[in-house]
């Protein structure tokens, strides 16, 4: 018998001695040898020392300790009226959480625990997070800091009501009723689950047959009757051996799609309840030697086009699963476990087949996750010296050292309020399984810089920094040489900044991130070259101007026009650039990988940017108005 | 109609008494389903489902182990549907305690057996048997709608409405409330409660102060009773007659009670901070004690900070032991509770001071130790450490745990357990007939626990397993024929032993019970009648049975309605 592990746990756990204020600065002080690399210089260490005493750090200390560690904002409808009692989350890479209730006013104080990166949202009965609408999928989330005000907007849902009853007309009671969005999900319709997100709010018939879906995003849906589940807590209903029937009375193939537009009620959505067996789908998780056996071990079974489905959790020793109520069709099967410790991390999936008999007998073996881990740094060093030391050709741009670090006294944020994302840089194939496990990773240094991302699925990723105030750029991400001893399989990489490859178990340490002060930012508005020409949505790219920085994949950046034509590229290294303008994807069809800055990328994008307006950007350089003048 | 006993499976009982013998070995490794295919001793089971009065085609049946909830093993073993006659049948059914359940929601089982879920009967199954006349009445189940708003008229949605019965004077056929499904208001503040036995019901929304259930966020609204009361004994009754529809029954909640946090830090021994670490907390009850679901704070930060957030007044106790979900304790440690107290502010500083507990170790054995298949199972247990109340502060009534695990040779070590009288027992799930016999220090048995002081280390602490893996089958006989109304349970007393702690087991409807896990040695089978209303046992039969080791008895038991106590 293995004991239980617990997935959330945080492994850390550290007691340092710490009267409030001197022990911070006392932390301050050991965090800093590490933060800015080893290899110190003379000079470094006099930076070292100049941080210790200057503002930033201090207003740092001051900030913990008078426990200013809160979030507030404001929970609003659409017409702006105040929504109280919902509740807000708040969420950090790192698991830490904060809720809170919002009073008459939608007001509300979230206080953190720890200072980070927090995505914020709502919820009210009836209502939808209007963040958790479906939005193109290269918009990444909000994320908010400690002292922030953050603005959570929420719209009336929709409603689905209508009857289920049986062939005689009789009701159909305690069946479950689900709703599934469709959605395009890697460039693809998938059925998604839908409705309320609370547990306690699922939906079931009641002993008329009656049923009633509320706090709907505006959409298409496709809703199911009876199936496995049914039951509360896993217990047996009249109904697990069914397969689900359909609205109006059909299969999963044959769904008639619902139509609900935004805060619409749509009554007598009837489904008449065909009540055929469902077949069932059992086997064994097999360990295939991973730590932990099958402990903890969640089995799902999707049908393919779904990302939705029923899951088993198997406790103890217990390795055997079964589905029932399963109709013709083809699933994947995943099984898969999150865990702290990263060699406990393991996925499977299978493709599997029903056709009019049940599936027996299978038997997926684990595979170990890979996982992904290093530092960022804060350099405050004179650039010269870091560039040095990260055998980066010294450019005519760094020889502005001085002017770079001194144009902002205080670079704002935290090292703990960084966010490094590893994203998925090709799409899966549709042919094969998913692959259990993340399919990318997000993760917030601790105090010392460190970050881990775990249980990622394999495949090729680029990293993603966003740095923790606009005063940061990403001036090199590099790998450690050698990978440590402890690294079961090496990784297969490429250099980290163009992406890399996680293979199966992969354990990638040692990547590091810096980041520089004096980082620029470019906002502005495309226009139509012609006066009274449409406008098509237009993906921006920045190409480095400057011939040695041609090759630094850190150098190059693209983003996507608003409706109103609207950019904004944060985050910048000073330097001159070109600003290409492309037509973004196909709305219908977006691309969720968006492209990687690799060799070839990089020298296809230099040529088509060559007569393109170029734009220089000097160090803290905040330029807010550029217009981009766009011809097809 | 009552069940009967096939003739063939009276004579099945005693022709598989030796594959019982056979079957109750390889439960040390198999489950019990291989055994019954093995020694092709499945049995059926047939009824007819009726809807008052006719016969009711369609209706579906399913067959789960044990005669209580057991979440671990909800998985029907078999399931059925009826003709158009209403008849249903189940076969392939291996040997074992079962409920029998009709899966209709909207319906009341006349007589379900009132310790089994709602619309369950027990049904026990012997090798071979042929269970005919399992038969289901049900009728129309009666509902209680309406509406829940708060002071100001606005809905309360996804509030869990809940129904409780009414006291009332006189017999009464227990009847639960149904189980199988939560009711929350939707939307609109609506909700429906269907499934209900006629009787008088009181309605509620909101939890009791001292269950913490909503420990994160949203408002929290006090119990209020139907009639708008947050006082049980001022709630309106509901009378539901059978089928009835009772509409109407709208509550208004008051504002929600201004809620409250208590904030702190979990520090070790020399106030430095413990991150990472999980807390309890819970109402403090009047006689000591804490209330019956609490909460958990944490994990604590790098500060070790702790937050407990959306408190009612009311008198709390925060604490860490290593048996909490999620503890991640450092090594050997434990708190005594933090008492606080929630009047009409935050509380702020609490400390929670993480003490090192005593360590006891020592070995774990069978007194015979003949049998290699169980000594080959030591390393599954786990020993569970509790001592009650913590010194420190015995007016809180506070008991903690820890918990070790037992290594393959027996030899076992639990850390963190507070000093006091410590009782061991065996952490679940167990493996089946698993039983702890008695403990020993230098020798001597402990039978109220050891007595352990600060500081103390206790080694060479023996405890003595029992493997207690036979089984009494019994019949209860009714002479003339006729049995009463109500329900009959059995409970086995081992004679010459101190405490039973024995559960009582169900008669099932054709008069069978199985008792299961029990040591070799005189027992005596108690037989109580719970009448028609189900207040107070009464005893109605006895007898004493000499068990065999690991082995299988069958018995009968006679119903003597003027048994001697």
């Amino acid at each position: 018998m293995s004991a239980p592990r617990q997935l959330s746990t945080p492994p850390a756990r550290a007691a340092r001695a710490l009267a409030p204020l001197l022990a911070r600065a006392l932390r301050s002080l050991r965090a800093l040898p590490s933060a800015c690399a080893p290899g110190l210089t003379f000079a470094l260490r006099l930076t070292v020392a100049a941080c210790l005493a200057s503002a930033f750090c201090l207003a740092r200390a001051r900030a913990q300790a008078d426990g200013q560690e809160a979030l507030r904002g404001r929970v609003v409808t659409e017409d702006g009226q105040p929504v109280g009692n919902a509740q807000v989350f708040a969420f950090s890479p790192n698991r830490r959480r904060a809720t809170a209730t919002t009073d008459a006013d939608g007001q509300f104080t979230l206080r953190l625990a720890e200072r980070g990166a927090y995505t914020v949202s709502a919820y009210a009965p009836g209502y939808v997070d209007a963040a958790t609408l479906p939005r193109e999928p290269t918009t990444p989330p909000v994320y908010y800091h400690a002292g922030e005000t953050a603005s959570v907007r929420l719209i009336k849902g929709g409603v689905i009501t209508g009857r289920v009853t049986d062939a005689r007309g009789e009701p159909v009671v305690a069946a479950r009723v689900r709703v599934f969005a469709a959605r395009v999900i890697d460039g693809r319709r998938t059925f998604v689950a839908a409705g309320p997100p609370v547990p306690r709010a699922l939906s079931a018939t009641d002993d008329r047959g009656v049923y009633r879906l509320y706090g709907l995003p505006p959409g298409e849906y496709i809703l199911a009757a009876g199936g496995e589940s049914s039951g509360l807590l896993g217990l047996p209903s009249a109904y697990d051996e069914d397969a689900p029937t359909f609205y109006p009375s059909t299969t999963r193939d044959g769904a008639v799609t619902i139509a609900l537009q935004s805060g619409q009620e749509l009554t007598d959505v009837d489904v008449r309840y065909r009540g055929e067996p469902g077949h069932t789908v059992s086997g064994v998780v097999d360990t295939g030697g991973v730590p932990g056996g099958t402990s903890s071990c969640q089995v799902r079974l999707m049908p393919v086009g779904f990302n939705a489905g029923d899951a088993r959790l198997l406790f103890g020793d217990a390795q055997s699963f079964v589905f029932g109520g399963v109709a013709d069709g083809d699933y994947d099967l995943i099984a898969e476990r999150y865990d702290n410790d990263p060699a406990r991390a393991a996925a499977v999936a299978l493709r599997v087949r029903v056709r009019g008999a049940d599936v027996t007998g299978l038997r997926p073996a684990l595979v170990p996750l890979a996982a992904l881990s290093g530092r960022v740094v804060l350099e405050v060093a004179p650039p010269a010296a870091a560039s040095a030391r990260a055998a980066d050709a010294t450019s005519a741009t760094d020889a502005n050292a001085g002017e770079r670090a001194s144009c902002r006294a205080q670079p704002g944020g935290a090292l703990v309020e960084t966010l490094v994302f590893a994203r998925r840089a090709a799409p899966p194939n549709p042919d094969q399984p998913r692959t259990g496990g993340a399919s990318g990773g997000v993760a917030t240094p601790d105090e010392k810089g460190a970050f881990v991302m775990r249980a990622i699925a394999p495949g090729r990723f680029r990293l993603d920094v966003r740095p923790p105030s606009p005063d940061w750029y990403v001036r090199a991400v590099t790998l450690a040489a050698a990978p440590p001893a402890a690294a079961p399989r090496a990784a297969e990489t490429g250099l980290p900044a163009e992406g890399f490859t996680l293979a199966s178990g992969a354990q990638l340490a040692g990547l590091t991130v810096a980041l520089a002060p004096g980082a620029a930012e470019l906002r502005g508005r495309a226009v139509p070259a012609t006066e009274g020409a449409a406008l098509p949505a237009l993906r921006l790219f920045l190409v480095p101007d400057e011939r040695e920085r041609a090759d630094d994949a850190l150098r190059y950046a693209f983003v996507d026009t608003d409706a109103a034509g609207a950019y904004a590229f944060p985050n910048l290294a000073p330097g001159r650039y070109r600003l290409l303008a492309r037509p973004a994807p196909a709305r219908e069809r977006p691309d969720t990988t968006p492209p990687v800055f690799d060799a070839p990328t990089r020298t296809r994008l230099r040529r088509q940017a060559e007569s393109a307006p170029a734009v220089e950007l000097q160090p803290c350089q905040r330029l807010a108005d550029h217009t981009l003048r766009y011809a097809p | 109609m009552r069940p009967h006993i096939n003739r063939r499976s009276t004579r099945a009982l005693a022709a598989h008494a030796a594959a019982a013998l056979v079957c109750a070995a390889c439960w040390l490794a198999l489950p019990a389903a291989v055994c019954a295919q093995e020694t092709h001793d499945a049995g059926t089971i047939t009824g007819r489902v009726t809807l008052a009065g006719h016969e009711l085609a369609g209706a579906r049946l399913a067959l789960v182990p044990g005669e209580r909830l057991d979440p671990r093993a909800v998985r029907p073993v078999a399931r059925a549907t009826t003709d158009e006659q209403g008849r249903y049948r189940m076969r392939d059914v291996p040997p074992g305690r079962y409920q029998l359940l009709a899966l209709a929601p909207g319906f009341v089982v006349a007589d379900a057996e009132p310790e089994a879920w709602q619309t369950g009967r027990v049904v026990n199954v012997l090798p071979g048997d042929q269970l005919d006349g399992v038969d289901f009445a049900l009728t129309r189940g009666g509902v209680i709608t309406g509406r829940v708003t708060d002071a100001d008229e606005r809905p309360i949605a996804e509030v869990p409405v809940r129904v409780l019965r009414a006291p009332q004077p006189g017999p009464e056929r227990p009847q639960l409330a149904p189980v199988t499904t939560t009711f929350t208001t939707d939307d609109r503040g609506v909700y429906r409660i269907y499934g209900l036995a006629a009787g008088r019901y009181l309605v509620h929304v909101g939890d009791p102060p001292e269950w913490i259930t909503r420990p994160d966020s949203g408002p929290s609204y006090p119990r209020t009773f139907y009639g708008d009361t947050t006082v049980q004994a001022q709630a309106r009754v509901v009378e539901v007659a059978a089928g009835a529809e009772v509409t109407g029954v709208d509550i208004t909640v008051g504002r929600p009670a201004r809620t409250f946090e208590a904030t702190g830090r979990v520090v070790d021994e020399r106030g430095r901070p413990v991150a990472g670490v999980t807390c309890r907390y819970g109402l403090l009850l009047a006689g000591g004690g804490v209330g019956p679901i609490s909460g958990l704070g944490g994990p604590t930060n790098e500060r070790g900070e702790f937050r407990l957030p959306n408190l009612s007044p009311g008198r709390y106790v925060a604490y860490a032991d290593s048996a909490a979900p999620a503890a991640s304790l450092p090594g050997g440690t434990y708190s005594a509770g933090t008492p606080f107290q929630i009047v009409d502010q935050d509380v702020t500083a609490l400390v929670i001071k993480l003490v090192p507990g005593v360590t006891i170790s020592g070995t774990a054995g069978f007194e015979d130790t003949s049998n290699p298949a169980l000594l080959a199972r030591l390393g599954e247990l786990t020993l569970r450490a509790f001592t009650a109340p913590v010194p420190g502060a015995p007016e809180l009534g506070l008991s903690l745990a820890a918990q070790g695990r037992v290594n393959a040779d027996g030899s076992f070590l639990v850390t963190g357990v507070p000093p006091g009288r410590v009782r061991l027992s065996l952490g679940y799930p167990w493996p089946k007939g698993f039983t702890l016999a008695r403990v020993e220090r230098d020798g001597a048995e402990q039978p109220a626990g050891l007595e352990v002081a600060a500081g103390e280390q206790v080694k060479g602490v023996r405890v003595v397993l029992a493997y207690h893996a036979s089984v009494i089958r019994g019949l209860v006989q009714f002479p003339g024929g006729a049995r009463p109304e109500g329900r009959f349970v059995v409970t086995p007393n081992r004679v010459g032993a101190q405490a039973t702690g024995a559960r009582p087991v169900v008669v099932d409807a054709a008069g069978r019970f199985i008792i299961e896990e029990l040591g070799a040695g005189e027992h005596e089978l108690l037989l109580y009648a719970a009448p028609p209303g189900g207040r107070g046992l009464r005893l109605v039969g006895r007898k004493l049975v000499t068990v065999p080791e690991a082995g299988t008895v069958d018995v009968t038991l006679t119903f003597e309605p003027e048994a001697r106590p």
